[in-house]
């Protein structure tokens, strides 16, 4: 628990939701792909998994917080069990390993559990168990603690490569406008999709389905960007979100508004504006 | 009870935190619930609302959105964040009087009992009808509707990514709502109501920061249910710490009664155990209702099929060259079959299907085409469309391979 806790709690389990992956379709993706996908797309989210993982874990570091703790792990086990089977993990068998294990850490405080939440008794005191004197106690927590060093150890490092300095404009761009030569194009060969990810790269989706990927070269005092050192644009920001590029394209004359796709826009809204669903 | 003894004083901060907690709960909570069997009182009631939230939002509050009148009650809407901003001034203002008047009492050791009932009340309530939408999946739709499934995960609303993944297995999302009816009709029993409010609080945590973390719209709600079940497990916590904590002796829970008489005192837990057996049938039958709407029968062939092959006029046409090119096929209803193609363009086609000749016809007379299935999630087309020879190759998309 503490192991797959720490990873989860500094996020580097699930893969972050990077920007390419963003022109996905829903359905073509497994069950498995859909849980890693949203879990990834949340941070903020993985770390609360992971903690309460660790929560569990460590309380059964403690004899006297055994039961709590082997409580704590056993619901987020239930949960891993739901997910293994209900979304076709691979895991199946190793979480339900270990829910029945944290049941069996249950059983000996089940009558107390019984006259506390079922009976509303009087609970006695557990009978300690046969001890097996002080070191193997003092044994179990330094080796739960190293077990949080090393995989804190391990992670840190995982999560700064997995997110390295964003490039500006990071992020997937959905073209609105497009006009060629002062008309409106249709041309399936046109952009539809322009996704900043990897410093010095453009990835365009064609509007027939290909992806192109150009070099980039932002100069962003200058309000310019260059693709395969050929194609020059000025781009402008009119808004938040919104990205307005003037140029040529392959020697024509190109404008396109881009507009940053939903997921890759800030999305936490304490007040929502209902409208925006229809 | 048997044993007459005198309840404790209570001190200031309690009283007044209690004050507030009765006034707010009675005035945004139990009113709305005890008048909504009657028609006259609840709209009386919903004009109040309206007339003060329309005037606190031009005076103090100055939101900038439009106050939508659709969406009252407690909800993330910015009518209902100027409801809950009014509802907290409104029961601090309660309080301040009550106070005042009522300086001399030194505890509401008769009225807690009241909030609690009302408490377990107004939970179990919410947790039996957010459990059984989910129980008959009907909250999340699962699996999810062919058109969120043609989506691209970028152009979704990370509500809805939340929404569609639960919705793509329902065995999981019974399972949710297996949890939280658990956690309600345990609130039913004074004696299991401390498991209950644990339970509910477990699982209103999770909802909450699913809610933060996904921006689901029921922020405000969710937090209210939050600390209710917090709420009703609080008083406990002492005695969870002696078994948890300490491994000391835990005393049974005192608590007060709510008449003297013992008699008159189980009738209110009688009344909320048969509101939780009505609310558990209830639920379930509008749940069964509300299922019977989302899933209307679905086409013999339903399912969202990526076209692997496509020849047209006997040459094999290659994905990403020709913008009419199909790319997907979508079979949702039986009588209707759409087409998506390279570019992004949709077309759909009336379907009359004769699953025992495996002929497919489009309409209005479009083509005819000859199917079969060499496996379960492989669809072969052969015919003619739009004058033109057509045969295609469809794989069922994955997502759905294993929920149909």
């Amino acid at each position: 628990m503490i192991g797959s806790g720490i990873v989860r709690l500094i996020p580097v389990q699930m893969p972050p939701l990077r920007p390419l992956d963003l022109g996905q379709r829903l359905g073509e993706l497994t069950q498995g792909e859909l849980l890693r996908t949203l879990v990834g797309a949340s941070p903020v989210f993985q770390s609360f998994t992971g903690l309460a993982a660790l929560l569990g874990g460590v309380l059964l570091l403690v004899p006297r917080t055994t039961l709590l703790g082997s409580l704590i792990c056993a619901a987020n086990l239930a949960m891993a069990v739901t997910l293994a089977l209900g979304y076709d993990l691979p895991s199946k068998l190793s979480v339900s390993c270990l829910f029945f294990l944290s049941l069996l850490l249950v059983a000996p405080g089940l009558r107390r559990l019984v006259d506390l939440f079922l009976l509303d008794r009087a609970v006695e005191p557990a009978e300690e168990p046969p001890s097996l004197g002080r070191w193997p106690d003092r044994l179990l927590l330094l080796l739960g603690l190293g077990v949080i060093a090393w995989g804190a150890a391990g992670a840190i490092p995982r999560l700064v490569q997995r997110h390295p300095p964003k490039p500006p404009f990071y992020g997937a761009w959905a073209v609105e406008e497009l006009t060629v030569d002062g008309e409106k194009s249709a041309d399936p060969q046109q952009w539809r999709r322009a996704v900043f990810q990897d410093p010095g790269a453009l990835d365009v989706e064609l509007r027939i389905g290909s992806r192109r990927r150009y070099a980039l070269d932002q100069d962003m005092e200058r309000k310019s960007l260059t693709l395969d050192r050929r194609s020059h644009f000025t781009f402008a920001q009119p808004e938040e979100g919104v990205l307005v590029l003037d140029g040529q394209l392959d020697g024509r004359r190109t404008h396109a508004k881009l507009r940053r796709v939903l997921l890759s826009s800030p999305w936490f809204h304490w007040i929502t504006d209902f409208s925006r669903y229809e | 009870m048997s044993e007459r003894r005198e309840p404790p004083r209570w001190s200031l901060a309690t009283r007044i935190a209690f004050r507030f907690l009765f006034s707010y709960l009675t005035l945004y909570f139990l009113l709305p619930a005890l008048a909504s069997s009657n028609g006259f009182l609840l709209e009386r009631y919903i004009d109040f609302w309206d007339a003060v939230v329309v005037w606190a939002d031009e005076a103090v509050v100055h939101l900038p959105y439009e106050l939508a009148f659709d969406e009252r009650g407690i909800s993330s809407s910015p009518y209902g964040w100027v409801q809950f901003l009014c509802a907290v001034a409104l029961a601090c203002a309660a309080t301040a009087v009550w106070s005042v008047l009522d300086r001399r009492r030194l505890h509401y050791a008769r009225l807690y009992p009241w909030l609690r009932l009302a408490l377990r009340y107004m939970l179990a309530g919410a947790m039996i009808r957010y459990g059984a939408i989910k129980v008959i999946p009907s909250q999340m739709i699962a699996p999810p509707p062919l058109g969120a499934l043609a989506r691209r995960i970028g152009d979704l609303f990370p509500n809805h990514l939340l929404w569609w993944t639960v919705g793509a297995s329902p065995p999981f999302e019974r399972a949710t709502g297996l949890a939280e009816m658990l956690g309600g009709a345990l609130l039913l029993l004074p004696r299991t109501t401390l498991l209950g409010a644990v339970i509910s609080t477990a699982n209103l945590l999770l909802v909450f920061l699913l809610n933060m973390c996904y921006d689901v719209p029921v922020k405000l709600p969710s937090l209210h249910l939050l600390v209710m079940a917090a709420l009703l497990a609080a008083p406990d916590l002492p005695r969870l710490a002696d078994v948890f904590l300490f491994n000391r002796r835990a005393q049974p829970s005192r608590v007060q009664p709510l008449f003297q008489r013992k008699w008159f005192d189980r009738i209110p837990h009688i009344l909320l155990f048969l509101f939780g057996l009505y609310a558990i049938k209830a639920d379930l039958e509008l749940s069964v209702e509300r299922h019977k709407k989302l899933y209307p029968p679905r086409s013999p062939l339903y399912g969202l099929w990526s076209v692997e092959v496509f020849s047209r006029d006997g040459k094999d046409v290659p994905l990403f060259t020709e913008p009419d090119r199909w790319r997907l096929v979508l079979l949702q209803a039986p009588g209707s079959l759409q087409v998506e193609q390279m570019a992004g363009s949709r077309k759909g086609y009336e379907l009359h299907l004769d699953m025992r000749t495996k002929r497919m016809t489009l309409g209005p007379a479009q083509g005819t085409f000859s199917f079969h299935q060499p496996e379960k999630d492989l669809l072969v087309l052969d015919g003619l469309l739009e004058g033109h020879p057509i045969r295609a190759k469809l794989r069922k998309a994955p997502l759905i391979r294993r929920t149909t």
